[in-house]
């Protein structure tokens, strides 16, 4: 009996003796919400800088120091030559340890993205804190550190205030992509090149990251999303914007929702059409050896804003604007795919489907695919249904016109 | 005391007897020697007041006694007395000293004759008990409101008066070599196991011990001898939960001097159906059960798993809560432990001091604690406001579960959970949890594995634990032995 006692104490000595395995304090850690990666010039070090939160500013109960009044976020930047290295160093400025598990946005700089995003996402994949699936941007004409040093109005840390802009935006104007690390090494490993949102800071970067930014009702600096990056083997050599950017997401599948306006019979106004879904099937062909792909996209929308004079009771009214829609979509179908062609850069996922479907001709074509790539043709297929008119049929303006008569 | 007196015939000397009684009694001023003379024969009767009921024993005295007519003189008086028609007052007929205290202590009427050896002892019992009253645990909104009191023969009562059925036995023995306290077992005979039935009366008749003033002793001296925070005997205070457990062949065991009456054997979800289960309708009593579940669930484990995520997991909890929490916990310069120890200690503290309190001073102390340990220290920094509400939370859910006892041993438990986690995170919350589902399946009470019908498995009976069918389909089948075929 006894030996049994002494047994079980030694095994429940076993428990403390690990010595809390990895237990950390909340207030040991400062959790990092966004990260920036920069090249730093005339070398291959990276400079790596963290926004960090400040709890105390958060915290809306008494007692806390470092409390209201102060932004509720800190950012610090050290460099290395590898992503790890960097990390560890910034221990020497942070106050407590760096803490991962909520990363929310990752930017690179676009010097860094121009020299090549490949070697960058090791990291990523290998670390166990650290999230797959943060939203990643690059940053066009400023630096990564700035656009995460940036605090915005609405938002408390700005990291995940950057992150639901792209997301939110990617679906409702479908002009930006939203895409996290995960797919992005999916897209590197793959057939074609990922597509990476592009950020900007509109203003001042220098007061964007100071407390007047958000103290006022008119912020002087704000973070603007613009862009989808064109890509070669990884590296960064241009971007599409506006609406090329929206026929990536369109020709990619991913579109969610936009609004596109189509001109009227008159001059000088417009109607809108709100796209409600979208489904994109690429259909991949080989003729003589080379590859073919016919886009066909099948389209629901719903008339939101008019200001034509046109009766929208009559059927043929609506066919009609159907069909300037499909007309519409195809012009900007054709813009995309020559300007991604035009840069050598297949961000509209041919690769992949072509890999899926000629898997022995793929193999003789996947090193020179930029190029073969570049001189595809391509058959744009549409087919839109406009469903619905809103909440009201005809416009009043035709009513008012009538009075005027 | 005089004990060798016990043993000791009656003799016929009437002084003598009433000489040795008082021995035995010492100077208790509340046995009551009345002597009375009829038919020309010296008589006495011995009570103890307070254990009769006065008018029985008046009108046994001076009405029924006294006036025996005096038609026989040649039968003995015993005889006499014994065959007379007292209605419904049962008479015995003594022969030495021991039966008599043992009859006086029951609340009987001794009469002893001059001239004779034998005594008669008349059954007068009476007494102030408690009313039947509605049971302070185990309230129901729905149901009867009749609750146990501390006389066992009124206990008894209540149970038969559910079960009109032949083979509802009742054995009764004394137990407790100083007190002599009555206790008995009732079951249904054909019903209940025989092993159960036997295993349980071997360990009433082996119990050596001097004093039985609750069911509680009981409880603790036949209880399995295995080290358990977990109660391996049911105890309730209401007559139609026994009567439900009775008919589903288990035992009850009801100790004198108190209405807690005690059931065996005991599964573990035996503690979380209530009464009122049955007397509802089925998706109700289902839904509710399943929060009874629930509540378990986070009455055990809820300081634990607040703990492990802290300070483990923190990747586990979504963003802005977690931001939330670390703003929160920013002022604090304890360890999550330690806060969620001295939150838990102080509740507890306050709910011991709840039950003990005078009435009066009650909704003070409730404010007090709650404005002390709740606002007061949040805002001095000493914890923070999530660790108050995962208290608070924790300590409601505890008060669901139906049962008391069961209450207590998951409050234990809480602390050593609380302590796996501080060690090893949710890695030590799933240590524990595998070592008690281990434990616990081992349990048995009675020879009942203790998880049943979880384990081992009896897939029919499991429907009936976890929600409630309706009673068109509704066997009960636990213990049932072969003699005695469902309905």
């Amino acid at each position: 009996m006894k030996r049994i006692v002494a047994l079980l104490v030694l095994i429940s000595l076993c428990i403390p003796v690990t010595g809390c395995w990895n237990s950390r304090e909340l207030t040991d850690i400062s959790i990092v919400v966004g990260m920036g990666i920069d090249s730093v010039p005339h070398s291959d070090d990276y400079s790596v800088s963290f926004q960090v939160v400040n709890a105390g500013a958060l915290s809306t109960q008494g007692g806390s120091q470092g409390g209201q009044g102060a932004l509720p976020i800190v950012t610090y930047s050290s460099q290395d030559s590898s992503l790890f290295g960097a990390l560890r160093k910034a221990s020497r400025k942070v106050p407590r340890r760096l803490f991962f598990g909520h990363i929310q946005l990752v930017v690179i700089g676009e010097e860094a993205a121009k020299k090549g995003i490949g070697d960058m996402f090791d990291f990523f994949e290998r670390s166990h804190e650290v999230r797959l699936s943060s939203t990643v941007l690059i940053s066009r004409g400023i630096t990564a550190e700035e656009v995460i040093s940036t605090v915005t109005p609405l938002e408390k840390t700005p990291s995940i205030g950057i992150a639901k802009k792209s997301r939110i935006t990617s679906q409702v104007w479908a002009e930006n992509a939203d895409t996290n690390v995960k797919q992005i090494i999916n897209d590197l490993v793959g057939a074609g090149e990922p597509i990476i949102g592009g950020v900007k800071i509109i203003g001042d970067p220098k007061i964007a990251s100071m407390e007047k930014n958000i103290k006022n009702s008119q912020p002087p600096s704000f973070v603007l999303i613009d862009g989808i990056s064109l890509m070669k083997n990884g590296k960064l050599t241009g971007w599409l914007e506006n609406h090329k950017a929206r026929g990536v997401m369109w020709i990619r599948n991913e579109m969610k929702g936009t609004v596109m306006n189509l001109p009227c019979e008159e001059p000088g106004n417009s109607e809108t059409v709100v796209v409600l879904r979208s489904k994109t099937k690429v259909k991949p062909s080989l003729q003589g050896g080379k590859p073919k792909f016919v886009i066909h996209i099948k389209e629901e929308g719903v008339l939101g804003e008019t200001s034509c004079s046109d009766d929208l009771s009559d059927r043929k009214a609506m066919m009609r604007i159907q069909d300037k829609w499909a007309a519409q979509i195809k012009k900007e179908i054709s813009a995309t795919v020559k300007a991604a062609q035009q840069a050598e850069s297949d961000v509209l996922g041919f690769g992949s489907s072509l890999q899926k479907s000629y898997p022995k001709q793929w193999k003789q074509m996947e090193n020179n695919w930029p190029h073969i790539f570049s001189e595809s043709e391509y058959e744009i297929q549409i087919e839109s249904y406009i469903r619905r008119a809103g909440m009201r049929g005809t416009s009043f303006k035709r009513q008012m016109k009538k009075e005027a008569e | 005391m005089n004990k060798t007196s016990s043993a000791e015939r009656i003799s016929t000397d009437l002084e003598l007897n009433l000489n040795r009684l008082k021995t035995a009694f010492g100077p208790s001023s509340d046995l009551i020697f009345k002597r009375i003379s009829f038919q020309g024969i010296q008589a006495a009767a011995v009570y103890m007041d307070g254990l009769i009921d006065r008018q029985i024993v008046h009108d046994l005295l001076f009405d029924s006694i006294a006036t025996l007519p005096d038609d026989h003189p040649n039968e003995s008086l015993i005889q006499q007395l014994m065959a007379q028609d007292l209605s419904i007052i049962n008479v015995q007929s003594l022969t030495d000293l021991g039966q008599v205290i043992s009859a006086v202590l029951s609340g009987d009427t001794v009469l002893f004759l001059e001239h004779y050896e034998e005594a008669l002892s008349y059954e007068t019992c009476g007494g102030e008990v408690r009313a039947v009253t509605e049971p302070s645990s185990q309230i129901v909104i729905r149901g009867p409101k009749e609750g146990f009191n501390e006389t066992l023969s009124t206990n008894v009562s209540l149970v038969r008066r559910r079960i009109r059925n032949p083979d509802l036995w009742l054995e009764t023995m004394k137990i407790g070599s100083v007190t002599h306290t009555e206790v008995a077992m009732m079951y249904l005979n054909g019903t209940a196991k025989q092993e159960v039935i036997g295993e349980v009366r071997r360990r009433l008749q082996n119990i050596n011990y001097e004093s039985i003033l609750e069911s509680g002793y009981i409880e603790n001296l036949i209880e399995e001898q295995t080290y358990t925070p977990f109660p391996t005997m049911y105890n309730t205070e209401r007559p139609d939960t026994v009567a439900a457990h009775i008919l589903e062949g288990r035992i009850a065991v009801f100790v004198n001097g108190t209405p807690f009456v005690l059931i065996a054997p005991t599964t573990f979800f035996m503690f979380f159906q209530s009464a009122e289960d049955f007397y509802h309708r089925t998706d109700v009593s289902s839904g509710i059960r399943f929060l009874r579940y629930i509540s378990l669930f986070i009455s055990m484990f809820g300081p634990s798993i607040y703990i492990a995520s802290i300070t483990f997991h923190q990747e586990m909890i979504p963003t802005p809560l977690l931001l939330s929490l670390a703003s929160q916990r920013e002022s604090v310069p304890f360890p999550a432990l330690v806060e969620a120890l001295i939150m838990e200690v102080s509740f507890e503290i306050l709910r011991e001091a709840g039950i003990r309190m005078p009435r009066a001073i009650g909704q003070a102390v409730s404010i007090v604690g709650a404005l002390v340990l709740g606002q007061a220290a949040v805002q001095a920094g000493i914890v923070s406001s999530a660790m108050v509400i995962v208290v608070a939370l924790t300590g409601i859910s505890s008060f669901t579960t139906p049962s008391f006892n069961a209450a207590l041993s998951i409050r234990l438990l809480r602390f050593v959970v609380m302590f796996c986690s501080a060690f090893l995170g949710f890695f030590g919350i799933a240590m524990f949890s595998i070592l008690l589902t281990a434990h616990m399946c081992g349990l048995r009470s009675f020879g009942e594995p203790y998880l049943s019908p979880l384990a081992p498995l009896q897939a029919d009976e499991l429907k009936e634990t976890f929600i409630r069918r309706a009673f068109k389909r509704f066997k009960p089948a636990l213990l049932r032995s072969s003699s005695r075929k469902p309905n």
